[in-house]
């Protein structure tokens, strides 16, 4: 087939009422394999995306082909590309390049005096349309994440990861450097894939883990490998025997997908 | 309420009548960003919006500091969300920066705990790396999250540059040290960055000049990203960076590499104008 004709398949249009479901199921779906990002329903995407005060109605545009809503993006008069999202089952460079063009053309039309959208870095379909297009690489802003509650967080990751929670025993953790918000010392039992939190320590623990919050929440997130930590006694545990329990519990508390924050989360 | 160490002022929660107080602080902290219904949109509109997780810094009286938690379920993976804060416009009024407002500001709400009833474990913000290293990091215990994002910009017109230069020339009008600078100086040079329209920067009798389009008549093509050009116009050392740029090629000097150091010395103006206020 042309490439004339594939174009005339895919056909762009701006918001129409009630889209929001669809939009919303779509970008949810485009980035299941993500972290980083807030799920999004039809509600949270029309004040994050709609209601915004340099978007409207006629700054969201949409990609059709036939029925199906296969791409769109949200362009800020601001010249920020709020949310852009298309299914890669169909052809992405056509999508990206439609909706890009259009953004550029709009934000020109509103004398906006730049243009820049965020996208996953392994994304190459965007990457090449940003090419062609002449848009620069440029660095992304940097996200901080700050453990309020060690003990719920941990719980909450063990609880999720239940079919792989193959291992039983009380863990200890002793964190230092923690502000005094944090709870410093406290206790995950795991018994027949049930995980609690233990305050106040009654039992003699299976493992005593030592560390710092840094560490742990670097760990937590992906961004601290654990071996690096043990060598560089910036994690310790006892009894050491019990080196594979521990590298069990551990595997199961790291965070492994790739974190993708779209330009509409920043705030 | 919390006492400030050394200057006197006291944090608290936000109250009916803060808002327009709140609303000329954010937008005097974020001026090149968005104005006007911004905060509006963004906290009394949002559905998560609670007034208890904002904190205001007030000095006799005078709203000087204000730190938003944003409440948000984030996902950390595919089956996965938790309730999770994000730390958003923080701002402490410019007179009073350095005085310890905006630790305290950082502080207010984790101190107070209300967040546990509201089951938030987790606390995220979008910040400056260098900023967080020397503040947020050591203070709150926050670390770089990973990112699998990148960002990608195109300038679409040169409406700033050239307000840069119009600028720059009323300085060199007043300013003798920069008449001093560029006294004997000739040169013209283009800039072909990607993710930047084609111009030129000629240098001309105590005055710069700014080119739209291609020119011929340049004595120095410059072909680098706008990125890149950011970053050394920001270093600290920014002729060394230049250099390092062109000897590993990412910057490329096409035309008249012999008149290095007529640009050098223009780049040192240049940077001025390239620079943000």
């Amino acid at each position: 087939m042309q490439l004339a004709e594939k174009l005339n398949e895919y056909y762009i249009r701006t918001f129409r009422q009630r889209d929001e479901v669809e939009l919303a199921q779509l970008f949810n779906r485009i980035y299941v394999n993500f972290a980083g990002f807030v799920p999004r329903t039809p509600q949270y995407w029309v004040w994050c995306c709609l209601m915004r005060p340099d978007v409207n109605k006629e700054s969201v545009v949409i990609v059709n082909k036939e029925k199906d809503i296969v791409g769109y993006a949200v362009v800020g008069e601001s010249g920020n590309i709020w949310e852009l999202c298309y299914d890669p089952q169909y052809n992405g460079k056509i999508i990206v390049s439609k909706l890009l063009n259009w953004a550029i053309k709009y934000l020109e039309k509103v004398r906006s005096d730049y243009i820049v959208l965020d996208a996953p870095i392994k994304d190459d379909v965007v990457r090449e349309v940003c090419q062609e297009l002449n848009l620069t690489e440029t660095t992304p802003s940097s996200m901080f994440v700050s453990i309020l509650d060690f003990p719920k967080l941990i719980c909450a990751i063990l609880v999720n990861k239940k079919e792989m929670l193959d291992i039983d025993g009380l863990f200890w953790f002793r964190l230092k450097g923690c502000p005094s918000w944090c709870n410093n010392s406290f206790g995950i039992n795991i018994r027949a894939k049930k995980v609690s939190v233990i305050e106040k320590i009654v039992d003699r623990p299976e493992i005593l883990i030592d560390t710092d919050i840094f560490t742990l929440t670097s760990y937590i997130f992906g961004t601290e490998n654990i071996l690096k930590v043990i060598i560089t006694s910036k994690m310790r545990f006892h009894p050491f025997w019990k080196i594979r329990k521990f590298l069990n519990l551990f595997s199961l508390l790291r965070i492994k997908h790739s974190w993708f924050r779209p330009r509409a989360d920043l705030g | 309420m919390t006492e400030g160490e050394e200057f006197h002022f006291f944090c608290r929660r936000f109250v009916n009548g803060d808002e327009l107080a709140l609303i000329q602080l954010v937008e005097n902290g974020f001026p090149n960003f968005l104005n006007g219904n911004f905060w509006v949109w963004k906290y009394r509109k949002n559905l998560d919006f609670d007034p208890s997780l904002i904190v205001v810094a007030e000095k006799d009286g005078e709203v000087v500091g204000c730190n938003h938690w944003l409440v948000r379920d984030l996902k950390l993976s595919s089956s996965l969300k938790v309730r999770t804060a994000l730390g958003s416009d923080i701002v402490v009024h410019p007179k009073h920066r350095g005085k310890g407002v905006g630790k305290q500001l950082l502080r207010f709400l984790r101190l107070r705990g209300d967040y546990r009833n509201k089951g938030i474990i987790l606390n995220y913000m979008f910040a400056d790396p260098k900023l967080s290293k020397r503040l947020y990091g050591p203070t709150l215990g926050y670390v770089l999250a990973p990112n699998s994002t990148t960002t990608y910009k195109k300038l679409l017109n040169l409406r700033n540059l050239k307000e840069r230069i119009r600028k720059l020339n009323r300085s060199i009008e007043s300013k003798k040290e920069l008449q001093r600078k560029l006294k004997g100086l000739k040169i013209s040079v283009l800039f072909r960055l990607r993710g930047a329209p084609l111009f030129a920067i000629r240098i001309e009798s105590n005055r710069i000049y700014l080119e739209e389009g291609e020119r011929e008549d340049s004595d120095v093509v410059v072909e680098t990203s706008l990125h890149l050009l950011s970053l050394t116009i920001e270093a600290s050392n920014s002729m060394l960076y230049l250099v390092k740029a062109w000897i590993i090629g990412k910057v490329k000097i096409r035309k008249g590499l012999l008149k290095a150091f007529k640009l050098m010395k223009a780049f040192k103006v240049l940077q001025l104008a390239f620079s943000e206020d």
